[in-house]
């Protein structure tokens, strides 16, 4: 029984089709996968379902007092009444509130009434978490438990997740899993928007495969169908490497191009979130720091870019401490910062993406710079002058990317680069990273991708507690279970 | 049940201006039938009125003032800093102008002493923009309250000159200097009171800025700073540079203005409430209008100095001083809803 | 989106372009009006068939204050001479807006303009310059030219009256004054103000000291009332006087008296307010500017006037031509009323030895004796229309040989400016402007010696106080 079903909905924006007749339903108790590359329209068609955007053509049907009919939302807010909650890729959430008022402040309850919806919710989908607890103190994980207890609390109909697991941590994810296979066994309908093929198929009953803002296939559990297959639509043809290989080694040559020493630096709250004894990045090779997210992965980058203020210890750039200088110093410096979030740090959305190349070079703009940033990872569309909030995420990501080697780096320091990549994506920017080490820079490759780290490293520490807790060689042996290891143990 | 729902849209820039544009000729419309509606006012009288105030030289010694004030807000804007000061740049500008013409024998010298006059009040402008963008650029201090407090800074420092230290000899006791050599006047247009070179200056900066804001790379770190900070000063475009440069370049083109109003209109130094006389104001409602965008500004800038000339002028007969008021009013107001036009479209869906 | 971009900034150039060539267009081509067609002469001369008047006032016509006054007189005018008279007004024209609106009375083809603030002058000496063939009148400045003349109604002696009134009202001696600047008009007015209360207060026995605060503002009710606030609560001020252009002073002594009974005699200024305070206005000043606009309409009518010969037009009219009054109130049938029948009775029962005659009368008396004899100069109205003949208006008389008249009067056989008179000056060395106090320091003595008259320079150039008078400070 269908719960709600999209009519040849499509979406322009300016020139750019985001959606292409997109006809799609979800049933009562399924779990539908929506999966495509980055730019595919998986999160448009999402903000549509949600009432954040409103279709060019095509409508909504809704099984209301059992019937379809059509309904239209205007904003989050109409969807919400019908039934539909969204989590995102970021918390929403007000940060001064405890827990248990963020979920009160979403329901409309009082918080005793809330208090016991939230305890009830909890022991059902089995989630553990102290309602009591200021928002402003939790990890980015547990806000997404708290976005996803606030979203069952309000017992919806249906519950979109748009890359909202992305970001978690492997066992997070799997108890993410759970609650929406629970929840989808009472009745909920869940739509799974991902980019990574096996969490699709980790969790989904179907999955639809969007191109281009075309919805190619959808395949489904029932099916026989192979990875290949899924892979061939959502890239239109498997690429040969894309299967998981080592990128070639590179010899580290000599130089330490980047040097942290004694560095500490703080959270936004004021605690201690690196502190680091000695991290050396060297010219022409990759060093990985990974670990368990929400270990003081973006404190380290933003200490060694600038963007935070050391407290203690130094930072010495290509033999020059750069310590007391801002970020943009050390940015002309040639200590460029990948931000892993495109859309607060990494682009300027209100600019067109070659507004956004022009930041980055500091001479004059010709167009085959242009076409080569753009081509350099193929970055869709490929059209410089349409303003980068059109962008999808992985597309934003990849911009980012690809113009920062336009200030002709020294160092370049890489957070989770390839998160919100699909597969060919992921595979093309590690090949640019490696790359660039074998033209001399240096790489500082931060990332909770064990695999990834694995792939392009020369170098690899393990970050816990804000803290390297070991540091080994890209030939050491038994290298992924030493990793894995010390991520545990100290984590 | 058909419903209504109201949703954001992006239109080309193209269309957005004719849109406005078309709205803004419309919104003139339904004023003049209005006022003849509400007040029985004959429509002919005031069509005649509106359009030959429209057509008429006169209110280019007002675009003179908004013009390049709106430019150098737009360049604040841009960032999101909000630069409410430019009415005391206005009279900062005024008195670094007075004094060349007056206290320096630059003053006597022709062609010199306009352009020393006016070059120094740029400068005072931009230094007085300045204070409150340093305070914001290392201490954070909300710009929107210091810009607006140093208004009130300014015009007591203005009247604090001419009341004290520069009262004239010759005014018999009134709040002025004496007036300006007449090698410093900028002379007027005969039969109008705007001088031609200050037009030509004023026209000059609207390539300027829009080639600033548009094609260099500071520029365009500029319009990104206001939404992503951090992306910006990761380009390697320090942030703190950027505000003390929007301010000194919207306080520098307040200041031109603040001077070229003493050189060409005044002619001497008076209270400052008189010089900005609120016009500094009102360049931010021409910066807005035309979205922040240099190219429109004239446009923009056109469109509210024939209005502003229209409340002076429009008194006649049953036209009284009020009901100018209230037809500009009803202007403004129209011209918002077509902003919101341009900005947001109505859907209804069964 | 570049390329919409380039066509907006190309849409800005053209209007740039157009813009500016009508400004060449404008600058090579003088407009019309502004073609000098004959040098008016005075065998070519031909007075306007139809007279077309315009009016450029500062501040709201409303219903008080200086550009209401005016209003008035242009209404008046416009009654009178309908049969050749044509008149409009612009009202709220700020100093920055003046020669705009200037600008576009002259295109609309009227021929006489009246400016009425010190601010339009600056603005109207310069549109003169442009416009040889209209005439211009400015109110209150001291700039003329050829077809530029000045004209102004002024308030002493008025101000001389109320201040006998308050010397005989006040308990505490100490009596107000809110200045909205101290430049010489209002320097003169609080002088007269103070001689009047002090010339009463010593035949009674009493010490005045006149308070003076500047508020920087010639309308700014919240200023005023918080000036007048001070003096009462800070100075014991029991009397006030003030020039500013709104009824506040007023309202806040009238509801001084209903709120608590405290009793603040107050002088309406410019505007008949005695209905904003019944119980606390004494007398006042009123203004009655037809009476100029008249004679100035006239003359410009008969070919008197032209746009040639106003450099000396400079008209100084004072109680003796009716262009200023004493009183607070007009009554419905159009008289006035001179001091609230309230305080009549108060002053007929205040007895003072008049130093002038011997006789013993009645406070109220006395006002109106010297009332009367300022009303009374015959000869003094004629001197009174050009900047010439200012330097006779201080002439008390003229001597003639005949037995029978051997004197013939010129001024009034009163005036508060006569010495014996002392002071202390305002402002010292260059900024100065007056004989008294030019070359000298801040607070030089000034002295005006027995028995001599103020000259009309005297009064224009006022920048010394009278010696009881304390200036408190600007707010």
């Amino acid at each position: 029984m269908a719960l709600i079903s999209l009519v040849g909905i499509t979406k322009r924006f300016g020139s750019v089709v985001a959606l292409d007749n997109v006809s799609l339903g979800v049933e009562s108790g399924e779990i539908l996968g929506v999966l495509g590359e980055n730019g595919s329209g998986k999160s448009t068609l999402t903000k549509i379902i949600y009432g954040v955007y409103v279709p060019d053509s095509g409508y909504i049907e809704l099984r209301t007092d059992g019937l379809m009919r059509r309904a239209f939302f205007s904003s989050p807010k109409e969807a919400l009444l019908s039934g539909i909650v969204m989590i995102s890729q970021r918390p929403q959430l007000v940060e001064e509130l405890s827990v248990l008022d963020n979920i009160a402040l979403f329901l409309g309850y009082s918080r005793g009434r809330t208090r016991k919806i939230v305890e009830s919710t909890m022991s059902r989908f089995n989630i553990k978490l102290n309602a009591d607890a200021l928002v402003g103190s939790l990890s980015y994980t547990e806000k997404q438990l708290v976005e996803l207890v606030k979203a069952l609390s309000f017992k919806p109909r249906l519950l979109i997740l748009d890359e909202a697991t992305t970001y978690l941590p492997r066992d997070v994810k799997a108890r993410f899993y759970e609650a929406l296979r629970t929840f989808a066994s009472i009745g909920g309908s869940v739509i799974f928007i991902t980019h990574k093929i096996p969490e699709a198929l980790e969790v989904c009953d179907r999955i639809a495969v969007l191109r281009r803002g075309r919805l190619v296939r959808i395949f489904s559990r029932k099916d026989v169908f192979s990875i290949d297959d899924l892979r061939k639509a959502m890239f239109e043809e498997v690429s040969p490497s894309v299967a998981t290989e080592r990128v070639e080694e590179a010899k580290a040559e000599d130089g330490k191009v980047l040097r942290a020493e004694g560095l500490v630096v703080l959270d936004d709250y004021g605690k201690r979130a690196v502190s680091i004894d000695e991290l050396v990045v060297e010219r022409g090779s990759v060093h990985a720091v990974v670990g368990v997210a929400g270990n003081g992965q973006k404190e380290l980058c933003e200490g060694l870019s600038g963007l935070r203020k050391a407290v203690e210890g130094r930072v010495v750039l290509d033999g020059e401490d750069v310590t007391r200088s801002k970020a943009s110093e050390r940015a002309s410096k040639g200590l460029v910062y990948i931000p892993e979030d495109p859309f607060r740090t990494g682009v300027v959305l209100d600019l067109t993406i070659m507004e956004n190349i022009r930041l980055f070079a500091t001479g004059r703009l010709s167009s085959d710079t242009v076409k080569k940033v753009i081509s350099e990872l193929r970055i869709s569309p490929p059209e410089p002058r349409i303003k980068s909030y059109m962008l999808s995420g992985g597309n934003l990501q990849k911009l980012s990317l690809s113009r920062a080697l336009l200030l002709n780096p020294k160092c370049m320091i890489v957070h989770n680069p390839t998160r919100m990549l699909d597969e060919a994506s992921s595979r093309q920017v590690k090949l640019l990273l490696r790359d660039s080490a074998r033209k001399g820079v240096g790489v500082l490759l931060v990332s909770e991708d064990i695999d990834e780290v694995i792939d392009v490293a020369d170098k690899i520490s393990v970050i816990a507690n804000g803290r390297i807790v070991k540091t080994l060689p890209a030939m050491y042996p038994r290298l992924r279970e030493e990793i894995e290891e010390a991520m545990s143990t100290y984590a | 049940m058909p419903k209504i729902a109201v949703v954001r849209r992006d239109l080309p820039p193209t269309l957005s201006a004719v849109v406005r544009l078309g709205a803004a000729l419309a919104g003139i419309g339904i004023a003049i039938l209005s006022i003849s509606v509400i007040l029985g006012v004959d429509a002919w009288t005031v069509t005649e009125r509106v359009v030959g105030t429209f057509l008429r030289p006169d209110m280019i010694r007002y675009l003179i003032v908004f013009l390049p004030v709106g430019l150098g807000l737009a360049v604040a804007y841009h960032a999101r800093l909000w630069n409410l000061g430019a009415e005391g740049q206005i009279v900062m500008g005024a008195v670094a102008a007075a004094y060349v013409a007056l206290f320096t024998p630059l003053g006597e010298i022709r062609v010199v002493g306009p352009l020393a006059a006016l070059l120094a009040a740029s400068l005072a402008g931009a230094l007085w923009a300045l204070l409150p963008g340093i305070l914001r650029a290392y201490l954070n201090v909300n710009e929107a309250i210091t810009t607006l407090m140093m208004n009130y800074v300014a015009y007591s420092l203005c009247n604090y000159l001419v009341y004290g230290p520069w009262r004239g000899r010759r005014v018999y006791g009134y709040p002025e200097t004496d007036l300006i050599p007449d090698a410093s006047k900028l002379q007027w247009v005969h039969g109008y009171s705007f001088s031609p070179w200050s037009l030509v200056i004023a026209i000059a900066f609207v390539p300027v800025i829009y080639l600033f804001l548009y094609k260099t790379r500071i520029g365009t770190a500029l319009r990104g700073y206001g939404s992503s900070p951090a992306a910006v000063e990761l380009s390697g475009i320090s942030g703190t540079r950027l505000i003390i440069l929007a301010f000194f370049v919207s306080g520098a083109l307040a200041g031109l203005v603040g001077g070229n109003e003493i050189l060409m209109y005044h002619r001497k130094l008076v209270p400052g409430e008189k010089i900005g006389a609120g016009m500094g104001f009102v360049s931010i409602m021409v910066a807005w209008l035309a979205d922040l965008n240099p190219a429109l500004m004239p446009l923009s800038a056109y469109y509210v100095s024939a209005l502003h000339y229209l409340r002076m002028v429009m008194q006649v007969g049953e036209l009284t001083e009020p009901v100018a008021r209230f037809f500009i009013g009803l202007v403004f107001m129209l011209l918002l809803v077509s902003i919101f036009v341009s900005k947001y479209k109505v859907v209804i869906r069964k | 989106m570049n390329k919409t971009l380039m066509t907006g900034l190309l849409i800005g150039l053209i209007i740039g372009v157009v813009i500016g060539i009508v400004a060449l267009y404008a600058t090579t081509k003088p407009s019309t009006t502004a073609t000098p067609t004959t040098q008016a002469t005075a065998t070519t001369y031909k007075p306007p068939e139809k007279v077309k008047a315009a009016f450029i006032y500062v501040g709201p016509i409303g219903d008080l204050g200086w550009s209401h006054a005016h209003e008035v007189g242009r209404q008046a005018v416009q009654a009178l001479y309908s049969d050749w008279l044509e008149t409009t007004y612009k009202e709220q024209v700020s100093k920055e807006g003046a020669a705009s609106v200037i600008d576009d009375l002259v295109k609309a083809g009227y021929n006489v303009i009246f400016s009425t603030s010190f601010d339009h002058m600056d603005p109207t000496f310069e549109k003169a310059q442009q416009y040889p063939n209209v005439m211009f009148f400015h109110c209150s400045g001291y700039k003329r030219a050829p077809n530029m003349g000045t004209y102004f109604a002024d308030l002493y002696q008025v101000y001389y009256l109320n201040g006998l009134m308050a010397g005989a009202l006040t308990k505490t001696g100490k009596i107000g004054y809110v200045a909205a600047f101290t430049i010489p008009e209002v320097v003169r007015h609080i002088n007269a103000y103070a001689i009047g209360a002090q010339e009463m207060g010593r035949l009674l026995g009493k010490n005045i000291t006149v308070y003076v605060i500047e508020i920087g503002a010639w309308f700014d009710p919240d200023k005023a009332k918080e000036a007048a606030r001070t003096l009462v609560e800070k100075y014991d001020v029991d009397a006030i006087a003030f020039t500013e252009d709104s009824s506040s002073i007023v309202e806040f002594a009238q509801s001084l008296y209903t709120q608590t009974g405290k009793q603040v005699y107050v002088f309406s200024h410019y505007s008949p307010m005695y209905s904003y305070g019944p119980d606390v206005v004494v007398s006042g000043q009123l203004v009655r500017w037809e009476v100029i606009y008249a004679d100035i309409l006239a003359k410009v009518k008969s070919g008197v006037y032209r746009p040639d010969n106003l450099q000396n037009v400079d008209y100084w009219y004072l109680l003796n031509t009716g262009a200023v009054e004493l009183g607070c109130h007009i009554y419905d049938n159009g008289t006035v009323m001179m001091v609230n029948p309230k305080f009549q009775p108060v002053l007929k029962s205040i007895k003072v030895k008049d130093p002038q005659t011997g006789a013993e009368v009645s406070a109220y008396d006395y006002v109106m004796n010297r009332y009367q004899q300022m009303k009374e100069a015959p000869l003094l109205q004629s001197l009174q229309g050009t900047s010439l003949t200012h330097q006779y208006e201080s002439l008390k008389s003229v001597s003639t040989n005949l037995k029978a008249i051997p004197k013939v009067p010129v001024a009034p056989s009163f005036d508060p400016f006569e010495g014996p008179l002392k002071g202390y000056c305002l402002l010292g060395g260059k900024d100065a402007y007056s004989r008294f106090c030019s070359g000298k320091p801040v607070n030089s003595e000034v002295v005006v010696k027995d028995g001599e008259r103020l000259t009309h320079d005297d009064l224009w150039n006022m920048d010394w106080f009278v010696e009881w008078v304390k200036y408190m400070g600007r707010t």
